[in-house]
């Protein structure tokens, strides 16, 4: 089933809460608009972790593109969009 | 290989601690250790400007403890000249990726030849083994269509004859089978789910639990023991009258009598430990809900609902509202807890 934006926002969200119950806050506020390295705040490690579930999650490679190639949330959804199977 | 605080010599591959994660090299003198970027703390410079370099011991270190791979015999490695030649002969090389091409996979690159981080590996094994217990929520539509992949439960589905409990089990099975693909990542017909003699389903290292009622279906997926279960307000029928039957002594001092909705949370917390736990009765009387960790609460959508469940990895719940084609997180303020 193709994934929509919305689909891969939502388990963007579950996946940011799965990962740290400390990010329940940032669940409830984070938009496709949220800017990784402010809105987000994710440390080195959290960062990490949260591209490896995402890896993990949609069977996608973040081989070819650094975290530095994403500015807000919508970013990564567009990747994914892209690239997941 | 283990990694031990030592004295460095030519060729070892070294790594130091800094906050959360380690930063790797390769050591060559005390002023020069060859790494793939500087250390990574302070602002990281984009991934296109970090190149392979040299750095002194202390630029390294930044006063941390070094630790030194030390290799078994058996151990194929390259020989302390040869791992040097190898790291200066990356000298400005860039390519840095935080997952797939960083510090550690270079220096295990230049040691033994096999490009790998066993931190990228172990984030890795953390997120597949991670404790999962997702509950998934729908309100029945006023048509519920479609199918299910599992036959044993098709079968049940056919003997059921009333047509508000066939629409509930229908859909709770539907929801189900969503949730198993989502959040456990496995196929429904892969779970091989099947009813025990008691008549509870599980899979092989999947673990279910349903509750539905006219309005609405509850379905928990967990990789640990889980139970759910899920009661309307607005059904409740006088059921206050049999509280003192389902309550033990201790719960019965103090509580509400006629308070119909405190009967249902209490209710629904018993039946979510019995769903948990399995067995041939369910017998609330003899169920001590102090004992058990439970979580209840109260929800005003998909319907308005009192929520109760528990299992082994209860610290992960997350739970889902269910449209028939997209879950979205409930988010933890529109989840209101019932302490009791």
């Amino acid at each position: 089933m193709q994934l929509t934006r919305e689909d891969i926002i939502e388990e963007l969200k579950s996946i940011l809460l799965a990962a740290d119950d400390k990010n329940a806050d940032l669940v409830e506020t984070c938009t496709e608009d949220s800017v990784l390295s402010t809105d987000l705040g994710l440390s080195s490690v959290a960062m990490l972790y949260m591209v490896i579930a995402i890896e993990e999650t949609f069977d996608v490679r973040f081989d070819d593109v650094g975290m530095d190639d994403f500015k807000t949330l919508g970013d990564v959804v567009t990747f994914i969009e892209e690239h997941a199977a | 290989m283990k990694w031990l605080p030592g004295e460095c010599r030519p060729g070892d591959m070294i790594r130091v601690r800094l906050g959360s994660i380690y930063h790797y090299g390769i050591f060559v003198t005390e002023d020069e250790v060859v790494q793939f970027g500087p250390p990574p703390v302070g602002e990281r410079a984009p991934d296109e400007k970090i190149a392979v370099c040299t750095t002194d011991i202390e630029g390294f270190c930044l006063g941390n403890i070094v630790e030194v791979a030390v290799f078994e015999r058996r151990e194929r490695r390259f020989s302390p000249e040869e791992t040097v030649a190898r790291a200066r002969a990356r000298l400005g090389e860039g390519g840095y990726n935080l997952i797939h091409n960083n510090c550690e996979h270079f220096a295990y690159e230049c040691a033994l030849g096999v490009s790998r981080s066993t931190q990228e590996e172990d984030a890795r094994r953390r997120w597949n083994s991670r404790p999962i217990l997702d509950i998934y929520l729908a309100a029945i539509p006023e048509n519920v269509e479609g199918t299910v992949s599992s036959p044993a439960r098709a079968a049940e589905l056919e003997k059921t004859r009333d047509p508000s409990l066939r629409a509930q089990r229908l859909l709770v099975w539907q929801v189900l089978e969503y949730a198993i693909r989502r959040s456990l990542g496995v196929e429904p017909e892969d779970a091989k789910l099947k009813r025990d003699k008691f008549g509870k389903w599980s899979g092989k290292g999947v673990y279910v639990s349903l509750s539905h009622t006219p309005r609405a279906v509850a379905a928990a997926v967990s990789n640990g023991p889980v139970g759910v279960d899920i009661e309307s307000p607005r059904e409740c029928r006088r059921l206050e009258a049999v509280t003192a039957r389902i309550l033990t002594p201790a719960e019965a001092e103090g509580f509400p009598s006629g308070d119909a909705e405190a009967f249902l949370e209490m209710w629904t917390r018993k039946e979510c430990v019995y769903k948990c736990r399995g067995g041939k009765y369910f017998a609330p009387g003899k169920i001590e809900t102090s004992e058990h960790e439970i979580k209840t609460l109260r929800l005003a959508s998909p319907s308005e609902l009192i929520l109760s469940f528990c299992g082994d990895k209860l610290a992960a719940a997350r739970l889902f509202e269910y449209d028939g084609r997209l879950a979205r997180l409930i988010p933890p303020s529109a989840q209101k807890e019932v302490e009791r």
